[in-house]
C-alpha cells in the first residue's frame, strides 16, 4: 500500500514539474523588459539581444536604443533608431533620440541632417538641441525668430547663455602680461589675489637683498640675489599670462558644467515616453 | 676667530631647532607616488605641442629632479603642498614646453608654493591641491564641446 501512495504522488509530481520552460522567448522578454525598468541597461540589452528579431517590436527597438544611449554606445543606439519605420507613433521620439546621440558625440553636421531628413515630423526637441549646440560651439548665435521654440522658462535660460556667450568674462592674457610688470598685479586682474601679493613680496624681498648686497660689496650674494629675483619676476610675468589663460578655459568649462546640467535636468528637451507602466 | 665662532655656534643652534620640529611624524617620510596624470592623457599634451622637441632638456630636466630627490627631498621629506610636487611639477613642465618656459613656469609655481596667505581655487589629490603644469599651457581657448 505505501508502495502505491509512493509511486502516485512521485509520478503526479514528475507530471508538473517543468512545464514552464524558463528560457522562452516570452520569459526572456519580460526579464529584459523588468531590467530595463530597473535601470540596469547593460543586462537589459544582453536579455534583448537574445530575442529572435521576429519579435522586435518598435517599442523594444526603441528600449533597446534608449538602453545604448544610456551606457554610451551611441553608434549601436543610433543604428536601432534609424530602425523605427516612417509611419510608426514612436518615429519622432526615435528622431529626437537619435539627435541626441548626435549631440553627445559632439557631431553638428549630422544632427542638422538629421533634423533636415525628418521635417515633416514634430521634432521641436531636436531642433532645440540643435541651437543649443550651435551656441555652446561657437557656431552662431540664435536670432529672436528661432527663440520662438522655447517656453518661457526655457527662453530665461538661453537667453542668458546667449549673453554669456556675446559677452564672455574672459581676462586678457596681453592685459595680464603687461600689468604683471609690477610684480603680482597680472594676478590681481586674474583674481588670484593671494598669489598676486605673494609675487609681489618674494619679488621685493629678493630685489632689496640684491640691492642691499651690492650696496655692502658683497658681489656674489648680489648676484645670487639678483638672479633669484630676476626668475621670480620673469616667471610672476609668464604666470599672469598662464593665469589669463587658464582663468578662460575655467570660465568655459563652468558654463559648459551649467549646460551640461539644465539639459539633463530637462532631458536634453525630450519628452519622456514611459515604457514601464 | 670669536667672531666666525659664534656665527657657527647661531647656525648650530638654529640648524638644530629646525631639525628638532622637522618631520617628527614618520609618516610624511615616506616618498609617494601621487602623479595621477593618465600617462595616455599626458602623451596627447607632449604630441599637441609643437614646441616638445628637445630630447636633451627632458634628459637634463629629469637629472636635476633625480639628484634633488636623492640629495635633498630623501632628507627634507614630502612637503610639497601641491600634486605634483613642484620638482615633478619642473619635469613635466619641461616635457610639455620648452625649457625656458619650463623654468618661468617652476619659479612661478615656487612662488605660488610659497603663497603666505591661502590656496584657493584647486582640487584636491591625495589631500594636496591639484595643480599640474598642464593646466598653465599657454594656448588659446578651443571651441566648447558638449
Amino acid at each position: 500500500m505505501f508502495k502505491v501512495i509512493y509511486w502516485l504522488v512521485f509520478h503526479t509530481v514528475l507530471l508538473f514539474s517543468q512545464n514552464n520552460i524558463y528560457h522562452s522567448q516570452l520569459n526572456i522578454k519580460i526579464f529584459g523588459d523588468y531590467l530595463f525598468c530597473q535601470k540596469d541597461y547593460l543586462r537589459a540589452i544582453e536579455e534583448y539581444n537574445r530575442l529572435d528579431s521576429v519579435l522586435f517590436s518598435d517599442t523594444m527597438i526603441c528600449k533597446l536604443g534608449y538602453s545604448y544611449l544610456q551606457i554610451g554606445d551611441y553608434e549601436s543606439s543610433s543604428k536601432y533608431f534609424d530602425d523605427i519605420e516612417s509611419l510608426s507613433p514612436l518615429k519622432s521620439y526615435s528622431v529626437n533620440y537619435k539627435s541626441l546621440n548626435y549631440y553627445l558625440k559632439n557631431d553638428l553636421i549630422l544632427l542638422r541632417e538629421n533634423i533636415e531628413l525628418n521635417q515633416s515630423l514634430n521634432i521641436t526637441d531636436s531642433k532645440k538641441l540643435l541651437l543649443v549646440s550651435e551656441i555652446m560651439n561657437n557656431k552662431k548665435l540664435p536670432s529672436n525668430k528661432e527663440l520662438l521654440i522655447f517656453n518661457h522658462s526655457e527662453k530665461i535660460f538661453i537667453n542668458d547663455l546667449i549673453q554669456k556667450k556675446r559677452n564672455p568674462d574672459y581676462k586678457s592674457p596681453t592685459v595680464a602680461g603687461i600689468l604683471s610688470i609690477i610684480p603680482g598685479f597680472g594676478k590681481f586682474y586674474t583674481k588670484n589675489y593671494s598669489d598676486g601679493l605673494t609675487s609681489l613680496l618674494i619679488t621685493g624681498l629678493f630685489s632689496f637683498l640684491a640691492y642691499d648686497n651690492f650696496k655692502n660689496s658683497h658681489q656674489f650674494r648680489g648676484y645670487l640675489f639678483s638672479v633669484t629675483a630676476l626668475g621670480f619676476y620673469l616667471g610672476n610675468i609668464y604666470g599672469s599670462v598662464a593665469s589669463a589663460y587658464r582663468y578662460n578655459r575655467n570660465y568655459d568649462e563652468i558654463i559648459m558644467i551649467e549646460v551640461d546640467d539644465y539639459l539633463t535636468q530637462k532631458n536634453y528637451f525630450i519628452q519622456k515616453v514611459n515604457f514601464c507602466e | 676667530m670669536i667672531k666666525n665662532s659664534f656665527l657657527i655656534l647661531v647656525v648650530f643652534i638654529i640648524v638644530n631647532f629646525v631639525e628638532l620640529f622637522a618631520q617628527t611624524d614618520l609618516v610624511k617620510w615616506y616618498r609617494v607616488e601621487n602623479y595621477l596624470l593618465d600617462d595616455y592623457v599626458l602623451q596627447n599634451l607632449i604630441s599637441e605641442n609643437p614646441d616638445d622637441l628637445n630630447e636633451e632638456s627632458h634628459r637634463f630636466a629629469d637629472l636635476i629632479v633625480t639628484v634633488y630627490k636623492n640629495t635633498i627631498s630623501d632628507f627634507d621629506g614630502d612637503n610639497c603642498r601641491f600634486n605634483p610636487s613642484c620638482s615633478e611639477f619642473f619635469a613635466e613642465a619641461t616635457k610639455l614646453t620648452n625649457p625656458i618656459s619650463s623654468v618661468l613656469l617652476f619659479f612661478d609655481r615656487l612662488s605660488r608654493d610659497t603663497n603666505f596667505f591661502s590656496n584657493e581655487g584647486y582640487k584636491t589629490l591625495n589631500n594636496r591641491f591639484y595643480d599640474p603644469p598642464s593646466d598653465y599651457l599657454v594656448y588659446e581657448t578651443e571651441p566648447n564641446k558638449n
